[in-house]
């Protein structure tokens, strides 16, 4: 290795040392994990889907849909099948897993079924909301999304959304110009749209103009009991339990 | 014929050396070199081993931070397993969840690389081409944030 070569390897390891300490520091506590609310007398039934769409530069268009499932019963018991979106950094070859979640409040506890193992993971249904710190030492998050940014929240009132009157709430983040080599400000963009009745998330829109769109829709709802069993675990699956330990503690 | 000539030369000068000052001398250079040579590689190794000591150390204290921030010491092992990191934004982090849960997966144990984790040993066993992760999701199905879990003891 030539003497240059040597020289920059050596302070590019001085940089990564001088600044990793400084990364791990600036964490906070700023994402508040909540708990769905436990509604009672409300059953119903829904499809979902979530449709991700992505233009890329060559003008080629990707999307991806993927169906979901929601059961409430009276009981405030809660069945949800979906795949969760986002996974790329933990696994390249695919950025979602399907996963059956049962929140049983009668119970008690929380139920996972994660892919097509035969086994269900258990933990404790804790009402109380917790707050997160989230790590902001991964460079490549801090890239994609820079801590510090600012955001603006709207109130965008009612509308009807599919026969249910629903209320939403938008936020977004500007990145200003040239804060990752872009000639213009990008926005990124987060709509939420709650059933005021059913009080369950009926729309969501993600727009990021680096990554694409996000979209998740209930529709079909129909409002009856749904089967019973849809809400225990099925017979012949292996119980993990987890105990309390996958939850941070409350802020103090 | 010039070769003669040449082997007079050669047959008269053959008795001839050096005298014993230049012959000290060269000596003396000889072995200053030979001593000088060799202590290029212990510096270049020591400043080899150096780098890695600080690199090892500041791998560790960096894994212990980002745990120690946010999670509560396992008391002793349990199937919960112990938390190797804090929570550690994923893509959609930024984005507001409403309602959010919180899943274990098994992953591959390349994604440790990508979050800059260098220490693999303690993840589990060596032989095993995954990981744990807990990851946080919203009621939207987007991934929020991971922490990466030790395995728990049996």
């Amino acid at each position: 290795m030539s003497r240059m070569s040597l020289r920059t390897v050596g302070a590019g390891l001085t940089l990564a040392l001088l600044s990793a300490p400084l990364h791990v520091r600036a964490q906070k506590p700023d994402y508040l994990a909540e708990v769905a609310p436990v509604v009672r007398g409300l059953p119903f039934s829904a499809d979902g889907l979530v449709v991700m769409k992505l233009t890329l530069f060559d003008g080629t268009r990707i999307e991806q849909q993927m169906p979901a499932k929601y059961y409430r019963d009276s009981m405030g018991r809660v069945r949800r099948e979906q795949s969760i979106v986002g996974l790329s950094a933990l696994n390249p070859v695919t950025d979602t897993q399907f996963m059956v979640t049962i929140v049983d409040p009668v119970a008690g506890y929380v139920y996972t079924i994660v892919g097509k193992k035969p086994e269900v993971q258990r933990t404790p249904f804790d009402r109380k909301p917790k707050w997160i710190k989230l790590n902001e030492m991964n460079p490549a998050v801090a890239a994609a999304v820079p801590p510090g940014l600012a955001t603006r929240e709207e109130d965008l009132g009612r509308k009807e959304i599919d026969g249910l009157m629903a209320s939403g709430r938008r936020t977004t983040t500007n990145i200003p110009k040239g804060l990752l080599g872009n000639d213009r400000p990008m926005e990124v963009i987060d709509e939420r749209w709650e059933s005021v009745d059913l009080r369950v998330l009926i729309l969501s829109r993600h727009h990021d103009p680096r990554s694409g769109d996000v979209e998740y829709r209930l529709t079909r709802i129909t409002r009856a009991e749904p089967p019973k069993n849809l809400f225990f675990v099925p017979a012949g699956y292996r119980v993990i339990d987890l105990g309390g330990k996958l939850f941070p503690p409350r802020q103090p | 014929m010039v070769k003669s000539p040449f082997d007079a030369l050669n047959a008269s000068d053959a008795h001839m050396q050096a005298s014993p000052h230049v012959e000290a001398t060269l000596r003396a250079e000889v072995r200053a070199r030979a001593a000088r040579r060799p202590r290029r590689w212990p510096s270049t190794a020591l400043a080899i081993a150096a780098s890695l000591a600080v690199l090892i150390g500041a791998s560790s204290w960096l894994l212990r931070d980002a745990g120690r921030g946010d999670l509560p010491t396992p008391q002793g092992p349990d199937a919960a397993g112990e938390p190797l990191t804090g929570f550690l934004p994923l893509d959609y982090s930024r984005s507001p969840a409403g309602p959010t849960h919180i899943v274990r997966l098994e992953v591959p144990r390349t994604a440790l690389a990508s979050f800059g984790l260098l220490s693999m040993d303690s993840t589990g066993s060596p032989e095993s081409d995954t990981v744990l992760a807990d990851v946080i999701i919203g009621d939207d199905g987007l991934a929020r944030a991971v922490r990466f879990v030790r395995p728990a003891a049996h």
